[in-house]
């Protein structure tokens, strides 16, 4: 720089450059509502077709999709900084993560899933986490950039005269950074538990990120870690039978067939955990976001042999082949139920068994919420 | 502290010492959904690290593709890995 001021520490590392917008505190999100996507179930049977299993999965809960809104200055300002200070730490905490990033006007709405724990008819949500926002003081509103009567403290202008920092407003301060992964399957162990499948997640990756600054434990500590992988995984089940019905002159052989699919998609999210005075833990994983169980049902009453090849037909076409079962759920009136619970529209349908952006670094930066409380 | 520099507020709480070590923000840009993009001007210092952040939806769907990236000199480079499934990408580059 050929002036200005910048400012390193013992180790040469750069605190305040007047060259570079730092983050500054804007507050924390405002809490709007917490929903989570409807069961998609649906299906249908035949006369003699099995009648269980017609239920999704206890271990299918979806995550609370958890909304927040949060203002910057302009409808061009870009999205905050978000920080989630989780409401408990440790490893019987929930997961959460930030899920989705959207405009709204000159404010943002951020959406968090965090885990639901309990079974899919009787499931428990646990205290929503808080949001804590940065912004450059640039972007900021009117009100987040007051400083009040404040005369106390540290500005620093760049070379076009704009205010780039200002120890007054809280600028942020990261005490902990680590890249981490997501696991690259939601659940490795058989899901196969009748018309009960278990999709509960067993995969999930530590991290140990090495604090700045010592702490006797984590329940001080916030991170950002946006969400950005997602998987995907199904389990089917095939059912058949066949018989005579009697009924006099009407009598018939049949057979028929079923086909049940369940699927979950997970997103991954994050839990954080104390380690030592300067370690905390980030356990990575997948939880569930959407799910869903359809199933169909096919009988042929002709003869025997006819109906035992139009069961084998319908497992061909129906029971193997996740484009007709996306089909059969997206035109059924269930998606209609995204609208009413709040959510933008979707499928969720399973595009794959496997997982999208595992691969990407996620960079785990870490703060404490008792520097802007 | 012997030496060095604190920047306190009116209550005398530490704002900012040199005894810290933090991450300063030294870029942002927007990559527009299903778009590639290389982005100039990154501030170069010793250490650097990115972060990205998935924004809106495509087409009402959430299993999307965010950017790819690399980072190198002064260019940020975002790649689509999908042409028509991949998110606007919000990038933040820090430094120390």
């Amino acid at each position: 720089m050929a002036y200005g001021l910048q400012i390193t520490n013992n180790s040469n590392e750069i605190l305040i450059d007047s060259d570079f917008a730092h983050y500054h505190y804007i507050g924390k999100a405002t809490y709007v509502s917490t929903t989570h996507i409807p069961n998609l179930l649906d299906g249908n049977n035949t006369q003699h077709s099995t009648q269980q299993g017609q239920h999704m999965s206890p271990s299918q809960v979806n995550g609370d999709v958890i909304k927040y809104t949060i203002a910057t200055n302009s409808t061009s300002s870009p999205p905050p900084m978000c920080f989630i200070k989780p409401a408990s730490t440790g490893s019987s905490a929930p997961h959460c993560g930030i899920v989705l990033t959207k405009r709204s006007g000159s404010s943002w709405e951020i959406q968090v899933l965090q885990t639901r724990g309990g079974t899919n008819a009787s499931p428990n949500s646990s205290t929503r986490p808080n949001l804590y926002c940065f912004s450059p003081l640039s972007h900021m509103t009117s009100s987040q950039a007051s400083v009040g009567s404040s005369t106390y403290g540290l500005a620093t202008f760049n070379s076009s005269g704009s205010k780039t920092f200002d120890s007054r407003l809280k600028p942020l301060k990261v005490i902990g950074a680590q890249a981490i992964n997501a696991p690259s399957i939601a659940r490795s162990a058989s899901k196969a538990n009748g018309f009960s499948p278990v999709f509960t997640p067993d995969q999930s990756s530590n991290y140990n990120v090495t604090r700045y600054v010592s702490e006797a434990n984590s329940s001080d500590l916030m991170f950002y870690a946006p969400s950005l992988a997602h998987a995907c995984q199904q389990h089917s089940v095939s059912t058949d039978g066949d018989g005579f019905q009697s009924q006099g002159y009407s009598s018939f052989f049949y057979a028929w067939a079923r086909t049940d699919l369940w699927w979950c998609f997970y997103r991954n999210v994050f839990q954080l955990s104390h380690v030592n005075s300067s370690t905390a833990k980030v356990n990575s994983a997948y939880r569930i976001y959407a799910s869903g169980h359809v199933w169909k049902s096919v009988q042929d009453n002709n003869s025997l042999l006819a109906a035992i090849a139009a069961a084998a037909l319908a497992f061909a076409t129906f029971g193997a082949s996740l484009v007709v079962v996306g089909a059969f759920v997206a035109t059924s009136a269930i998606t209609s139920a995204f609208t009413s619970a709040g959510l933008a529209s979707g499928t969720y349908l399973p595009y794959s068994d496997g997982a999208r952006n595992q691969g990407e670094n996620v960079t785990v930066l870490l703060s404490k919420a008792s520097y802007y409380d | 502290m012997a030496y060095g520099f604190e920047s306190r507020d009116a209550s005398n709480n530490v704002i900012y010492s040199t005894l810290d070590s933090t991450w300063t923000l030294l870029h942002t840009a927007t990559a527009n959904a299903n778009q590639a993009h290389t982005f100039t001007g990154v501030p170069v210092m010793p250490t650097r690290l990115v972060t990205k952040l998935m924004l809106d939806q495509v087409n009402g769907d959430d299993e999307a593709f965010v950017h790819g990236h690399s980072l190198s000199g002064t260019n940020l480079t975002a790649s689509v890995p999908s042409a028509n499934n991949t998110t606007a990408t919000f990038f933040m580059v820090f430094g120390k």
